[in-house]
């Protein structure tokens, strides 16, 4: 999903000063044309495997908790 | 130091230049200029031209629904406990999202596409979805806060919808961060209106200062009705979509590294004015304390319930206070998911992208806010109770989105030089845990309410 092209009508290109004045004020990572520019998949180390896996039971375990909050208030409701 | 983000230098002949990029460079002409001048005068135009995305985040997590659990807070529960709570609340939020707009001024990406460039797609749609669930429960508390509110003013339903549509889509014709920028920051200041809301009570200024500084216990002790109470006050004050939205807005912006103190300043700025807005609301609903019952819990309720004490005039400047918080959350909360649908998307992402070209962009932001709108107008919805829920539930969903935050504000690839020092470290982790364990308190309390009675005695 992250390598589409944008699916929108393809940008207007400027007028060469109005490029020139992007050019030269804005960095070049904020450039929307250097935006392909991606920094790789950052490797994980084994602590934080464990905690990514600990914040999945963290979540799962709370939408239950929530959802059984919302099904009694609901029941209370009527 | 430079981040791994760095590509080859652009040459005009290899970099196609946008309308968005044309608009960004123009908004960094005046700030440059600004920065070469010497003098207070130039200063202050500095300041004027970078503040933005930190009062607009901290003054939009005043919204409707905070509003509403600062007044619940005040009146069950008086002051004692909530006012310093709630200050604390916001200096938790500083710390977080200073890590955000760092984030954002160093490496130019947002927080939905950071997460999924450096977690993987697993990671990327997990925040995505979390986050774009969340906003749309959240987009229609919002919408029902302005209901509420409007209600005061006897306008119906779906003409005070209608209103908030119309006003909501109003800022986004200009095509141009900059102005939509300003014209939702002169909105998000009339938060402020809770202040002489406050003063009409006659606050007993002795007993403010003893709250603030003593803290007094909880009445009736910690138990599960509380603890909910607790909860939507520390959800009223850091949500996942402040992490995502501040970051966008602080690359739409056109922040860069030379900008981050004045981008701490605005955060701070806005957390001082999200705070004075949120302490007057506890303070102007803290003289019903003992004389409210449930059936006032919600905008209009709680105007009603204070014309007697303030007034007309008084009960209505609240009205209208929960109508501007709700219109100008549901303004930057439909921009934090349309800002992450396309980060994650790939999509053109910007609020100076003209309409054809910003089609999908404009559309998820426009399809969000007119979705929930219409929810709102379903007839039987329990009020106070949804906006109790959705303030947990974003409290549920911080600790994943603090934690992958915290990952990347570490990231020496992605920040270089601008990689979080170890206090803010510490402080930070303090703040997880702390949500965690309010996240875990909640839950037991739901499921073994006795236990907590037992811990609570």
């Amino acid at each position: 999903m992250m390598n589409p092209p944008p699916e929108s009508e393809p940008a207007k290109v400027q007028p060469s000063t109005e490029q020139e004045l992007a050019l030269a004020l804005l960095e070049r990572e904020q450039l929307t044309g250097m935006r392909h520019a991606v920094p790789p998949r950052r490797k994980l180390s084994r602590g934080e495997k464990l905690l990514f896996w600990a914040l999945r039971v963290y979540v799962l375990f709370m939408l239950a908790v929530v959802a059984y909050q919302i099904i009694i208030g609901l029941r209370l409701e009527h | 130091m430079k981040s791994s983000l760095t590509p080859e230098p652009a040459s005009p002949q290899s970099v196609v230049i946008t309308h968005e990029d044309v608009d960004r460079a123009h908004d960094r002409e005046r700030v440059m200029a600004a920065r070469a001048r010497q003098g207070w005068k130039p200063h202050l135009q500095l300041l004027w031209l970078l503040i933005g995305p930190g009062i607009l985040v901290m003054l939009g997590e005043n919204d409707g629904p905070s509003m509403l659990s600062y007044a619940t807070s005040g009146s069950r529960y008086g002051i004692g406990f909530f006012l310093p709570f709630t200050v604390l609340t916001f200096l938790m939020a500083v710390v977080v999202q200073e890590m955000t707009m760092r984030l954002g001024a160093a490496t130019h990406r947002g927080h939905a596409e950071l997460i999924f460039l450096r977690f993987g797609p697993f990671w990327g749609w997990f925040s995505l979805l979390d986050l774009a669930l969340g906003n749309f429960l959240t987009l229609i508390t919002e919408f029902i806060a302005i209901r509420a509110g409007m209600s005061f003013f006897g306008v119906p339903a779906w003409a005070a919808i209608l209103v908030a549509l119309g006003l909501l889509y109003l800022a986004l014709i200009t095509h141009r961060y900059w102005t939509w920028e300003r014209m939702t920051l002169g909105a998000a200041l009339c938060n402020l209106i809770f202040v002489p809301v406050a003063l009409m009570t006659h606050p007993d200024w002795r007993a403010i200062g003893s709250a603030l500084l003593t803290w007094r216990p909880l009445p009736g002790g910690l138990t599960p009705s509380t603890l909910l109470v607790l909860l939507a006050v520390i959800g009223a004050t850091v949500t996942p979509w402040m992490l995502f939205f501040q970051q966008s807005a602080t690359v739409d912006k056109g922040l860069t590294r030379k900008d981050i103190r004045i981008g701490r300043l605005d955060t701070l700025l806005g957390a001082i004015l999200a705070t004075i807005a949120a302490v007057a609301t506890i303070i102007a609903t803290a003289p019903l304390f003992h004389h409210l019952n449930a059936a006032d819990l919600q905008a209009a309720g709680f105007a009603q319930a204070l014309a007697p004490r303030i007034g007309h005039l008084g009960a209505a400047l609240f009205a209208l206070g929960i109508v501007e918080a709700g219109l100008v959350a549901s303004i930057t909360i439909s921009i934090s998911s349309a800002y992450a649908f396309g980060e994650v998307a790939r999509s053109p992402h910007s609020l100076n992208l003209p309409l054809r070209e910003g089609r999908p962009f404009y559309s998820v932001l426009l399809l969000c806010a007119a979705a929930a709108a219409a929810i709102v107008l379903i007839p039987g919805l329990p009020l106070v109770y949804v906006v109790l829920v959705v303030n947990v539930i974003a409290v549920l969903a911080m600790p994943p989105a603090l934690v992958f935050l915290f990952l990347l504000a570490n990231d020496r690839e992605l920040m270089g030089d601008q990689v979080t020092p170890l206090w803010a470290n510490l402080l930070a982790a303090g703040i997880v845990l702390f949500l965690v364990t309010a996240g875990v308190l909640y839950g037991i309390s739901v499921i073994a309410p006795g236990l907590l009675r037992a811990f609570a005695h």
